[in-house]
């Protein structure tokens, strides 16, 4: 009976941490309407147009829609962007006409949006839903009308060293998000509905077109997912799918790998926008096997709040005992662990030996998840330990981000932090994971993302790779003489074995060469040629895009948000952005719909499939009270009967 | 014999009351807490600062969610399980934020409400400056969590109730969740009017 008791119990435990993302792409686009009935599939063709230039691609993504039902509909479409990706631009078109979108100030663009609804007129917006989710919403569908909705978003790719790899999402899969009955002004905006899973409807064919810069020649070009075919003009490539339209039931992916000359290499891509003059510029490290020779401090922060309890702290364990494995005899460390209070392991950094070792083991066994997240003091004590000479010194704080402060800590770490660098490890659901990516950034460390027992090994085996090979410090960039750039980000980073770096630039004026120097075991320097005869599409927007993230980042500092939006909105505007405070909107001139003729909802969604967005885990919502009175009752009648027993037996032996 | 009943006797006895005891704990504990977290509630009014309602909590409240009945719940932050013991948890949402508010809560304690809570009916909730926001229940659905992600949307203006599904299930841990969804009246002159229009659903 106990057994089943704490049976019960993990079930609620795992319920709680369950993963939504393994569930397979069905390829299918559904249209449903407002009660989650799938009526008809809208989808019919999607084309695709992509310019990759280095770690940036621009994607023109036009998608056509057509209305299958007898009556005036409206349409909503959700957009699975890759990750790092934003919308700056939008085309709707209906049967003959085309409107442009136009970028906006949030609340107009919706009060423009509804406008055009309430007077029968088309109208799409696109609203940032989530960082990678988009929403268009198209009013005013009329029985068997073609909709054309054309997005151009740009995104940073995935790069692993010197390889790159862009990622067409052209899977689809519903989720869920509750459904509203009730007409409300707003109903058509940014709320979603349900469609049904399972449901399956036809899904077009995509056709696709890459233009590829990437920096220098290349050493490999291909695609795991798709038999392509390319043509080489100088450093550019063209990329078609070999089979031409392809269909949608698995996302595009193409993998390039840059030549390795054994040297870090600098490269650079530039645009020119209105006589503004903007660069990027990127820094690839060379492939290495060997560690850097720089004798490391390492400095763990461990949680062990309530809040980790179960497989949190088991998944923060095992990862805090694989660093310890990890760490090189030589190098020192240290561990803090704090709940309402906070624990050292040693006074001071201790030399990485067999016996420190065995210490933190034994450490990191006894860890209990429980008390209060009293973080600061924790933080503020760990960093202000004395600083060993020599010693680069990293921190690598674990954690499920359930803090209470963020401002408090963010302010703590530009104080205290100096030149350490800060690794964010998070753990579990991290609903903080913003935060503790930003942390990471002002820490030029990294984020890592843990949310299952299973990815803890390949986590900390990434991390660990860039821990262990600072392969450059002291990074500089110089700039001819008058000239000067306002660049993010403003703090560089160390170059690290994997990762290539990437300054965004706003330059004063043209120029057509820059230096970036560095610091290994000697002096690097390498002179940089700006291609600033050809247009690379994006860099600007990266820049602003950049900018908007550290202009975001004061107001988690305690900027007032009335004082940063403004400057939002500026940039945002100008760089044809969707951000907090703007959106897209393409309002038709002409009205199309009778106006007595009813509006009904159709919704069209779809999904990036697994790994490309983070989804929140249902809580589990139960105790096991009701279970426990009932076991309770049972065995009350139990015992009474037992009594009775008893007494009669009794009875009858007097 | 008899002694081998009698010893089978206590031990279902001692059964008996470890299992009441236990239950009660739970109970009790959902219930003595809110009385805590009010006063916190107060203090977090009072101060404008969030307040622990005991010094060891990990967690503390973030909102008053007020049903039709008129009974108040205090949210706390985090949906962790240790929170959801004492009080309704705040998934999403609130002040500063652009996402839907989503607050989950136990079935069998402070959420049982859900159950007979009816489409047209208001909830208010408080936020910790003090302003107040009324919401009118728009639907009601149930969800099966291990098909479905929840996917919070970006709408400042609705409210969701989350809870586990049947309530009336024996065993915690079950895959279906209800799912209340509310919004708030259109504007501040509809509001007064508001609950007259609504519609119940049954």
């Amino acid at each position: 009976m106990k057994l089943t008791l704490f049976f019960s119990l993990l079930l609620l435990t795992f319920t709680a941490r369950a993963d939504w993302q393994d569930e397979a792409a069905t390829g299918a686009l559904l249209l449903a309407d407002d009660r989650g009935n799938i009526s008809a599939a809208t989808l019919l063709d999607t084309d695709a147009h992509i310019t990759a230039s280095g770690p940036l691609a621009r994607v023109t993504l036009t998608q056509r829609f057509r209305n299958a039902s007898q009556q005036f509909r409206e349409g909503r479409y959700l957009f699975p962007l890759p990750e790092n990706a934003a919308v700056d631009g939008m085309v709707l078109t209906i049967g003959e006409r085309r409107i442009v979108g136009r970028i906006d100030k949030k609340a107009e663009a919706e009060q423009a949006y509804r406008q055009a609804r309430a007077s029968g007129k088309k109208a799409s917006l696109v609203s940032q839903q989530r960082p990678n989710l988009f929403t268009t919403a198209v009013a005013n569908i009329a029985p068997g009308e073609t909709i054309q909705v054309e997005l151009h978003y740009q995104q940073t790719l995935d790069v692993d060293g010197r390889r790159f790899q862009l990622r067409l999402p052209l899977t689809l899969t519903p989720r869920f998000t509750p459904a509203t009955e009730t007409p409300h002004p707003l109903d058509s905006l940014l709320r979603n509905t349900v469609a049904n899973p399972g449901g399956t409807a036809e899904a077009g064919t995509a056709s696709i077109h890459i233009d590829l810069d990437a920096g220098n020649r290349l050493a490999t070009l291909g695609s795991p997912s798709h038999a392509i075919h390319s043509q080489r003009h100088g450093r550019r490539y063209t990329i078609t799918p070999k089979a031409g339209p392809v269909p949608m039931d698995r996302d595009l992916l193409l993998n390039w790998e840059l030549e390795d000359t054994g040297e870090p290499l600098a490269t650079s891509f530039y645009e020119e926008i209105d006589g503004e003059h903007y660069a990027l510029l990127m820094v690839v490290p060379p492939e290495t096997e060997q560690a850097s020779a720089l004798p490391r401090e390492t400095l763990f922060i461990i949680d062990s709040s309530g809040s980790m309890g179960g497989a949190p702290m088991r998944q923060a364990k095992a990862s805090l005992q694989l660093a310890l494995q990890r760490l090189k005899p030589g190098d020192r460390f240290n561990i803090t662990d704090f709940d309402s209070q906070h624990t050292l392991l040693f006074e001071a950094p201790a030399t990485v030996n067999d016996s420190s070792r065995q210490q933190a083991q034994g450490f990191v066994d006894s860890l209990q998840a429980s008390g209060g997240t009293h973080m600061l003091p924790a933080l503020s004590a760990t960093l202000s330990q004395p600083a060993s000479d020599g010693y680069l010194r990293q921190v690598i704080f674990i954690t499920d981000g359930a803090v209470g402060n963020e401002n408090g800590i963010f302010r703590a770490l530009h104080q205290q932090l100096g030149e350490a660098r800060l690794f964010t490890v998070g753990i579990g659901s991290a609903p903080n994971s913003h935060f503790m990516t930003r942390a990471a950034q002002f820490g030029r460390g990294s984020f890592t993302y843990i949310n299952d027992q299973n990815q803890v090994q390949q986590g900390m085996d990434t991390l660990f790779r860039r821990l262990e090979s600072p392969l450059m410090r002291n990074l500089q960039v110089q700039l001819p003489q008058g000239i000067v750039a306002e660049r993010w980000p403003q703090k560089l980073p160390d170059l690290y074995a994997g990762e290539p770096l990437l300054v965004a630039m706003k330059l004063s004026g043209p120029t057509d060469q820059i230096t970036v120097s560095g610091y290994s075991d000697k002096h690097w320097q390498q002179p940089v040629t700006l291609p600033n005869n050809s247009n690379h599409p994006g860099t600007a927007s990266l820049w602003a895009r950049r900018k908007i993230a550290d202009l975001m980042d004061r107001i988690t500092l305690g900027a007032p948000e009335t004082d940063i939006a403004p400057l939002v909105t500026q940039v945002a505007l100008r760089h044809q952005l969707v951000s907090r405070y703007t959106s897209f909107i393409a309002v038709e001139e002409t009205v199309s719909r009778p106006a007595h003729e009813p509006l009904l909802h159709d919704t069209v969604r779809n999904q990036a499939p697994h790994g490309t967005q983070q989804s929140t885990a249902w809580p589990g919502t139960a105790t096991p009270a009701p279970l426990l009175w009932r076991l309770a009752g049972v065995l009350l009648i139990v015992t009474l009967l037992l009594w009775l027993r008893q007494r009669r037996q009794a009875h009858g032996a007097v | 014999m008899a002694r081998y009943e009698r010893g089978l006797l206590v031990l279902s006895l001692v059964a008996l009351l470890g299992l009441a005891g236990w239950a009660s704990w739970l109970d009790g504990k959902a219930w003595l807490a809110q009385h805590l977290i009010a006063h916190a509630w107060q203090t977090t009014l009072d101060q404008g600062a969030p307040q622990r309602p005991w010094p060891w909590a990990d967690t503390w409240p973030v909102a008053r969610l007020t049903t039709p009945a008129g009974k108040n719940l205090y949210v706390l932050e985090s949906t962790s399980g240790e929170a959801l013991a004492f009080g309704p948890g705040r998934l999403a949402g609130g002040i500063g934020s652009d996402q839907a508010l989503t607050l989950a809560g136990h079935r069998d304690t402070h959420f049982a409400f859900l159950e007979t809570l009816n489409t047209g009916e208001a909830l208010t909730v408080q936020f910790t400056d003090g302003s107040r926001h009324q919401f009118q229940v728009a639907a009601q659905q149930v969800i099966n969590s291990q098909k479905q992600p929840l996917h919070i949307p970006l709408d400042d203006q609705q409210l969701l109730l989350i809870t586990c599904y049947p309530f009336d299930a024996i065993t915690p841990g079950g895959p279906l969740r209800y799912v209340v969804a509310a919004h708030t009246y259109p504007d501040e002159t509809q509001r007064d009017g508001a609950t007259n229009q609504g519609h119940s659903k049954g």
